[in-house]
């Protein structure tokens, strides 16, 4: 750490890890749900806690992204923060949107009303809890916008494509501000949201702070990382924006969507492929001092790039094509490819930037412990198992329920009820390793005492 | 390639890419009307909206196929039930489906919703099973040409949906608060004695409070051989 104010990214970290814990607890409920359809029925049914699941992870990842961002800008422009108090006025605010927003989540089950949630996935908040999220992230724009422009040294490509993300992340949540009573036109700027955040302006800040990672961990030159940077989020676009049209094929949109985004969507693995060819060269450097030898966060990073490709690229090309789009739509299929995209992509990003920033912060160069490590196993193979049970139990359903005609809730509580067990058996080895992941850096935060460990 | 010519390049695209999908996007806004009849747009249809919101139905159920996984695709479920079948349901719904505690408003104006949207243009989505025609998207009837046990009692699963027994018995027939669990009734009962009580339950037990369903002879032997399997 370079300046006193990256400091304020610690308590970013901290909040976006225990968010984390919640989201994954609350997952072990839904999954239950899956198996027990009466449990919590009437105080927390399956549709609260989904959209507590979702929700919560939409905040911690955004939350970590913006933490990690007010690491970087003050380091890549030279100078202090512009205002650290703001930050954390910024912070305190979205946390306390989120929170009234879950608990409006719990009480629209006993009073419905679009004052408590807008019924809309991922963005069910409704319309006060939108203007205090944008509040917040006007704050962290002029924050950080004002430390790029004071800054002391030449603009950054990592700090220019960080930026444009940010923007477009928050430019795309305006376009799910607003509904509308025509249900094909509500997706259809839905998917604005949805899509084009995570493929792609989410993508933008990621390589971002990946690029960045990545130059600390390895010493890479930054030079050849930064083109790369272009080529990768460039390709990322071409692809992505047009690519939208895999989620305009069954909506009511014109039939021309089969094609456009067949086309496109099916080329989006490629800069995922870029971009791990790329990570493997880097990781391959040799001969270069290592400035930071942080082998739990270089394991996180390197476990992010396999999961974005995974997550991302096979199994999102697995179901993108319209013929098989036609049978998979809206099957578990759909959420095996979510948790693994997700969780590969963004969530093993998030951790890895923790474990490089939060160290960083309290002042620790020696190595870190093991803790991390078995934090990164057992999360993995927890969703890594929940993503093929997921997989299975989509198969079963598009065999059964989509080709052979069998009813929904008899192929649900007969021919995949095994898969969901085993889907709730691997989610709790997720959330034992999240534990290990928070008592990690519980203890992290109490500052050095890791430092010994071998 | 230079840098700058690398951050052109990307700059550029995105533009024209983003300036394509945006002139996409204007005419498949213009399109949209017709194909989802706007005009019949009514206002019960967006109240029915409204409600579906505000109960959050799509946190379990999708709609065009976007939603949740955990219940039934509701795209086209007023032609695969009836109209009244939802509307019952949704006033008494059974199987793992909570009580909304919806009024008898609501339930109109979803209903009308609903209805809206099963004539939504979606390009022939959800597909028809593999061998039936399009438009007649149910499960087979057990027919002399179908013997296999599992498939019929598969067949009888369905009907123990579409007839409506879960709405009382339960998702599986595990029985609720308004009628008993039909666990292991098979044993209880020979088949002939399950048929006399399908065909009418009231000529076997006068007053009772099961309803005399109208059931095709054949259906009430794939509903027998499904009873077997509910232990
Ligand atoms: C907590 C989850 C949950 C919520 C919320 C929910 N449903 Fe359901 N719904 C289900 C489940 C599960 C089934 C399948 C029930 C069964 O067969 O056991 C179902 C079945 C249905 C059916 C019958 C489908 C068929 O094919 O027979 C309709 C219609 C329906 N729901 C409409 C709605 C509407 C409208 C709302 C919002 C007011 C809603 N549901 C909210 C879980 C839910
Ligand atoms: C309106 C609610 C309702 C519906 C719909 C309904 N049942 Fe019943 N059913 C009952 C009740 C109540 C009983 C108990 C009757 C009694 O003992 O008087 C019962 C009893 C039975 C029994 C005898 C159980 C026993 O142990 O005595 C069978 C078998 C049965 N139902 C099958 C079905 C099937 C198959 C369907 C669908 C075709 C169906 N029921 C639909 C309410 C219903
Ligand atoms: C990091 C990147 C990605 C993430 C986080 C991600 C996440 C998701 C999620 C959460 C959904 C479900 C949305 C819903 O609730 O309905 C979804 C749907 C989908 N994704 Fe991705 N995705 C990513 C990349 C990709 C890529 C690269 C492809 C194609 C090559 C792809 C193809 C699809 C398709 C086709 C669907 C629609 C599924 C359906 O029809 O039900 N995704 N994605
Ligand atoms: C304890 C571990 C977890 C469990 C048990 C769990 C369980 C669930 C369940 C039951 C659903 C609802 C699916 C449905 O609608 O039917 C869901 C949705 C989802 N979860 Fe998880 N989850 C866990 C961890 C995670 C993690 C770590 C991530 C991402 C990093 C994640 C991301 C998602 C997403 C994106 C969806 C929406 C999927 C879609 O709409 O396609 N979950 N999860
Ligand atoms: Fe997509």
């Amino acid at each position: 750490m370079k300046y006193r104010t990256q400091r304020v990214a610690y308590w970013y970290f901290a909040v976006a890890a225990l968010l984390f814990l919640l989201q994954v607890a609350d997952g072990l409920i839904i999954a239950s749900q899956y198996i027990y359809p009466d449990l919590f029925r009437d105080f927390f049914p399956f549709n609260v806690g989904r959209t507590w699941h979702l929700n919560l992870l939409v905040l911690w990842l955004v939350i970590g992204f913006m933490g990690a961002t007010y690491y970087v800008v003050p380091e890549e422009s030279g100078r202090e923060l512009w205002s650290p108090r703001l930050a954390y006025l910024q912070l305190a605010i979205l946390l306390v949107t989120g929170v009234a927003a879950l608990t409006g989540f719990v009480a629209a089950n006993f009073f419905p009303s679009l004052w408590l949630t807008e019924g809309r996935e991922y963005i069910e908040a409704p319309r006060w809890a939108d203007w205090l999220i944008v509040l917040a992230v006007l704050i962290f724009a002029v924050n950080n916008g004002w430390t790029i422009v004071k800054r002391t040294r030449p603009f950054t490509a990592t700090v220019g494509v960080l930026t444009m993300g940010m923007i477009g992340l928050a430019l795309m949540y305006l376009a799910g501000m607003k509904t509308f009573s025509n249900v094909t036109v509500d997706q259809f700027f839905w998917w604005w949201v949805i899509h084009l955040w995570v493929e792609g302006t989410w993508e933008l800040i990621a390589a971002a702070l990946m690029a960045f990672l990545m130059v600390r961990l390895t010493g890479v030159d930054r030079e050849v990382v930064e083109k790369w940077l272009y080529v990768e989020v460039g390709l990322v676009l071409f692809t992505g924006i047009l690519g939208t049209g895999h989620h305009y094929y069954w909506i009511g949109t014109p039939s021309y969507w089969l094609i456009i985004g067949g086309v496109f969507s099916a080329l989006e693995p490629i800069p995922i492929m870029a971009m791990v060819v790329d990570a493997w060269r880097m990781t391959r450097v040799r001969g270069r001092p290592h400035p930071n030898p942080n082998p739990v966060s270089f394991t996180w990073a390197v476990g992010s790039v396999i999961g974005h490709f995974f997550g991302a690229a096979v199994w999102g090309f697995a179901h993108t094509l319209p013929q098989v789009n036609k049978w998979t739509h809206g099957t578990q299929v759909t959420p095996a490819h979510g948790h693994f995209a997700f969780y590969g992509a963004y969530a093993m990003l998030v951790i890895a930037l923790t474990y490089y920033m939060v160290p960083e912060i309290k002042g620790m160069t020696a190595r870190l412990g093991r803790r991390g490590i078995w934090a990164f196993w057992l999360i993995s193979s927890g969703v890594v198992g929940m993503v093929l049970s997921l997989t299975i139990a989509g198969i079963v359903q598009v065999y059964m329920q989509r080709m052979a005609g069998l009813d929904f809730i008899f192929v649900k509580t007969t021919y995949m009820s095994f898969w969901f067990a085993l889907r709730a058996i691997f989610g709790g080895v997720t959330v034992l390793g999240v534990l290990v992941y928070v008592w990690d850096l519980v203890s992290l935060g109490r500052g050095g005492r890791e430092e010994k460990d071998g | 390639m230079t840098k700058s010519v690398l951050r052109s390049a990307f700059i550029v695209g995105t533009i024209l890419f983003s300036l394509a999908f945006l002139a996409l996007s204007l005419d498949s806004l213009a399109q949209v009307p017709a194909r989802t009849n706007e005009s019949n747009l009514t206002p019960q249809v967006a109240a029915g909206k409204r409600a579906w919101q505000a109960h959050d139905c799509i946190g379990c159920h999708t709609i065009l196929g976007n939603g949740a996984y955990y219940a039934p695709d509701l795209t086209k479920v007023t032609v695969r039930r009836t109209p009244e079948f939802v509307a019952g349901w949704l006033k008494n719904p059974g199987g793992q489906m909570p009580n909304q505690h919806l009024t008898n408003q609501e339930v109109a104006d979803l209903v009308a919703f609903l209805q809206w949207v099963a004539e939504i243009d979606t390009n022939n989505w959800p597909p028809a099973p593999i061998g039936v025609e399009v438009g007649a998207a149910k499960p087979p009837v057990p027919t002399a040409a179908t013997p296999v046990p599992e498939k019929i009692s598969a067949t009888g699963a369905a009907l123990f949906r579409s007839k409506g027994c879960t709405a009382c018995h339960g998702s599986s027939g595990q029985g609720t608060s308004s009628a008993p669990s039909l666990k292991g009734v098979t044993s209880k009962y020979d088949a002939d004695y399950l048929t006399r009580w399908l065909r009418n339950p009231s000529t076997v037990k006068p007053g009772t409070a099961m309803p005399n369903l109208p059931l095709k002879d054949e259906e009430i032997a794939a509903l027998i051989e499904f009873l077997k399997t509910v232990r």
